[in-house]
């Protein structure tokens, strides 16, 4: 140490500064080399666990984007999937691209209900983000509602948890569809109704929408069968169905837009 | 270890919790590049031996390497800064501050000649690091410019640290 200090001081600071200098320059020049040899793995360890660290943190603040960014991929995927395109090509194109007939938006819920017997929610998605009335929206469990009303910013949405909730449902693996009706019961179980009793239903079934509404793509999940009994008065079953959807906690979920529904409904509307 | 060196040591690790998590992450555009840990050489006490400041200037840009991965380039760029304030240093002080053995800062020095002072070591470092990370001639005049604007950026952010923890000295 003493003759280090000795060379120093024989040196002088400008001597100094220049074998630090020096020092750095190499360091400098040896970069690649030097990281994976000598102190890669010693320093590696700790820088990586503290920029971890960091990560970790600055991710759990970016959620919320991130939760934005994940939902509207999943808008897009789910507007790319068959049962999302029209079925057939049109006879004067010549392009074999199926037509889009359903498109996603996403959504949040900003009020919900589901202690009522008529219940409502709130999503954060009006007019001039192009919602408009009989848009269905589905959460990414299963569908929870169809939009009835709409302001320049908001709609109102009926839930699935109202007793007068439309839709045309069926069961996945026979294809017989009846009208889901909730009881006003429990938030997390709905009926399933006028099943005629020749049809086997299975506790555990899938039940899902059926291609006959002009709200929902067909084969989006509802639930599944809990237990089924048989009505008395009319000879149906009275199936009882877990739903998939949480609606104690809806917070992400899409708009559906069917582009065909104005030319269906016209169409139906004209019969005699 | 006495209470000083103490002091030292914990200005010298919030300078690095500061750098690493939030003036290394200011990526507002390509010639925005603040580094504030030069701070430390800064504020060494006056009569500091020129080997320590050298020394310290070496190794604080060392570990900033380390962490960074970028070989050499902060200890280079830093053991320069530090050799300059050794040169410069003089020129900016009353033999009262020597008696006096300062911290060179805001407040001991006056905030015209503790800023120009700064500026200085602070254009230094920047651009003999942002000289060394591109390596290349043809862009001087750009990087001359990213270490005017970042160096800038270092002293308001060093000022701030300055008026928020040190307090003003009685007369």
């Amino acid at each position: 140490m003493q003759k280090l200090t000795k060379l120093l001081k024989k040196f002088g600071l400008v001597g100094f500064f220049l074998i630090l200098e020096i020092i750095a320059f190499l360091l400098v020049y040896r970069r690649n080399v030097y990281h994976q040899a000598v102190f890669n793995s010693a320093t590696a360890e700790f820088t990586g666990r503290i920029f971890e660290f960091y990560a970790q943190t600055a991710n759990y603040l970016m959620l919320r984007k991130e939760n934005e960014l994940l939902a509207e991929e999943n808008a897009r995927l789910r507007a790319e999937v068959s049962s999302s395109k029209y079925r057939f090509y049109d006879n004067n194109s010549t392009s074999k691209i199926p037509k889009q007939a359903y498109e996603f938006m996403p959504c949040r819920v900003v009020n919900n209900s589901t202690r009522e017997s008529k219940n409502y929610f709130t999503i954060d998605a009006g007019s001039q983000q192009g919602i408009s009335p009989d848009m269905g929206i589905i959460s990414p469990n299963g569908i929870a509602g169809v939009v009835v009303d709409v302001s320049p910013h908001f709609s109102l949405c009926l839930s699935v948890l109202h007793i007068g909730f439309p839709v045309s449902v069926q069961l996945r693996k026979s294809k017989d569809f009846g009208s889901l009706e909730w009881d006003a019961i429990s938030p997390f179980y709905s009926n399933l109704m006028y099943i005629p009793t020749h049809v086997e239903v299975n506790k555990g079934d899938t039940v899902e929408t059926s291609s006959h509404s002009t709200v929902f793509p067909e084969g989006v999940p509802v639930g599944i069968v809990e237990s089924y009994t048989i009505n008395p008065d009319d000879g149906y079953y009275i199936i009882r169905i877990k739903l998939f959807t949480r609606f104690t906690a809806l917070r992400q979920v899409y708009a559906v837009d069917y582009l065909f529904r104005e030319e269906q409904k016209l169409l139906e509307n004209s019969k005699p | 270890m006495n209470i000083s060196a103490f002091k030292q040591f914990l200005i010298f690790l919030g300078l690095l919790v500061f750098e690493i998590f939030i003036v290394s992450r200011i990526q507002i555009s390509y010639l925005i590049s603040p580094s504030v840990y030069l701070f430390f050489i800064l504020q060494l006490r006056v009569r500091t031996s020129g080997y320590w400041v050298l020394l310290f200037g070496f190794l604080s840009g060392l570990l900033f390497d380390l962490i960074f991965h970028t070989g050499g380039v902060h200890a280079a760029s830093t053991t320069l800064a530090a050799f300059l304030r050794v040169l410069i240093l003089p020129v900016f002080l009353s033999t009262e501050d020597y008696d006096n053995n300062i911290h060179p800062g805001i407040y001991t020095m006056g905030p015209g000649r503790f800023l120009l002072f700064s500026f200085i070591l602070l254009y230094a470092h920047h651009l003999s690091w942002f000289m060394l990370e591109i390596f290349k001639f043809d862009r001087i005049w750009i990087t001359l410019l990213k270490a005017v604007i970042s160096s800038m950026l270092s002293l308001a952010l060093i000022y701030i640290i300055g008026l928020l923890f040190y307090k003003k000295k009685r007369i």
